[in-house]
């Protein structure tokens, strides 16, 4: 679960959408760091894909946020977000990589009953099942058990809180 | 509580159906991924369009989502005993999924009854018609696994597309949280059906190519009650 200090304002759709572009462009930057020990064909093609895709999501976001729109990633969560270990396989990439998108999916459910206008929600509601799905197929080129990859529900295990990473 | 934005633009979106929220998600038109089931009407004795925003409309959104739940549990129940399916692999996640409907259906249904409303048992009767001919012309195991793709999809678009037509906050992680397993039901299944990563076009991707799931297949809000 995510911790820190909390502030007394609430935050509006477009610090939240900021919060989460600058979640989406962290996870851009590690996919790259992923990328160099990834290299067998089904594995590099499916990362470019979901790095397009963080991109596109990164810049939805933007675009919802306007003008709080961030330059890049949020040092703080792309420091959270780092491995625990040294990468040196491509196994420890792919695993690696589905913990950052279990994250990723958890915010989105995190943040989804937060925000209160329709363009909020409805490109969060598009969004958060697209992190879910990177995270199966990852899941599957890990070869990991069905109930490793698929929850009952969308869990916020390990969310990332614009609390914890955004200055009021 | 919701802001009275967000409420305005429901009950016009509930007026004019999903269309609405698509051309207002700013991702273009309708990107539902392989939606095979025909189009739902829009035949029905009550719809959003009759209910002011409020708890009774959360109800019949709650009363629809347990009706698709119920179809799923249903479908997935008649896929396993069907013989066609002998992929371990593939056995095991029909079974796996045909659980995790059968829980969605009653959390929505819990949900319906804290909502003031009855909850809703029956499967869906606009997607049960015409899946009844599909089950009967199946004859390989991609025939199954397409149809179960079919109403996964049909399931994450109406989820993702209803989660913001809901009045209660507290709802709205909800079905989100649900929409987005069958997202992930439909990644599995389109793995099995397309590979990792399929080609351009696809019918049965694991996930949209844009990186956003569409919400073009969703059922309106009352279809099928």
């Amino acid at each position: 679960m995510a911790s820190g200090t909390t502030t007394s304002t609430v935050p509006t759709d477009t610090v939240l959408a900021a919060f989460v572009q600058g979640v989406e462009l962290a996870a851009v930057a590690l996919y790259a760091q992923a990328a160099v020990v990834v290299a067998s064909p089904a594995a590099v093609s499916v990362m470019a894909t979901f790095s397009a895709h963080h991109r596109e999501h990164a810049l939805a976001f933007a675009e919802l946020a306007g003008a709080e729109a961030l330059k890049g990633p949020l040092p703080g969560v792309l420091e959270a977000l780092q491995p625990s270990s040294l990468l040196v396989s491509e196994r420890d990439g792919l695993t690696f990589l589905f913990d950052v998108e279990s994250r990723l999916a958890s915010t989105h459910q995190y943040l989804v009953g937060r925000f209160t206008t329709v363009p909020a929600v409805a490109l969060a509601c598009t969004t958060l099942p697209v992190e879910g799905q990177h995270a199966v197929v990852l899941g599957t080129l890990l070869s990991m058990p069905l109930g490793s990859m698929l929850p009952t529900v969308q869990g916020v295990d390990g969310y990332l809180s614009p609390e914890q990473f955004v200055s009021p | 509580m919701t802001t009275l934005p967000r409420r305005r633009f429901l009950a016009a979106a509930a007026l004019l159906g999903a269309g609405v929220l698509e051309a207002c998600n700013g991702h273009g038109p309708g990107r539902t991924i392989g939606a095979a089931l025909p189009p739902p009407t829009t035949s029905t004795t009550t719809t959003l369009a009759d209910i002011p925003p409020g708890p009774a409309a959360d109800v019949l959104i709650l009363q629809t989502a347990s009706s698709i739940e119920h179809f799923a549990s249903g479908v997935y129940t008649r896929l396993e005993g069907s013989q066609l399916i002998t992929s371990p692999g593939v056995l095991d996640a029909v079974r796996f999924f045909a659980d995790h409907h059968s829980a969605h259906g009653s959390l929505f249904g819990g949900a319906t009854t804290r909502s003031g409303g009855v909850s809703y048992t029956l499967a869906n009767a606009t997607l049960s018609g015409p899946v009844e001919d599909r089950l009967q012309a199946m004859r390989t195991e991609a025939d199954a696994v397409a149809l179960a793709y079919g109403i996964e999809a049909v399931a994450a678009a109406t989820y993702a597309f209803t989660a913001g037509q809901l009045s209660d906050p507290s709802l709205v992680g909800l079905m989100a949280g649900i929409g987005a397993v069958e997202g992930r039901h439909l990644a599995m299944l389109g793995t099995y059906l397309a590979g990792l990563s399929p080609a351009a076009g696809s019918a049965t991707p694991p996930y949209p190519a844009a990186g956003f799931l569409g919400v073009a297949g969703a059922i309106l809000p009352g279809v099928g009650l």
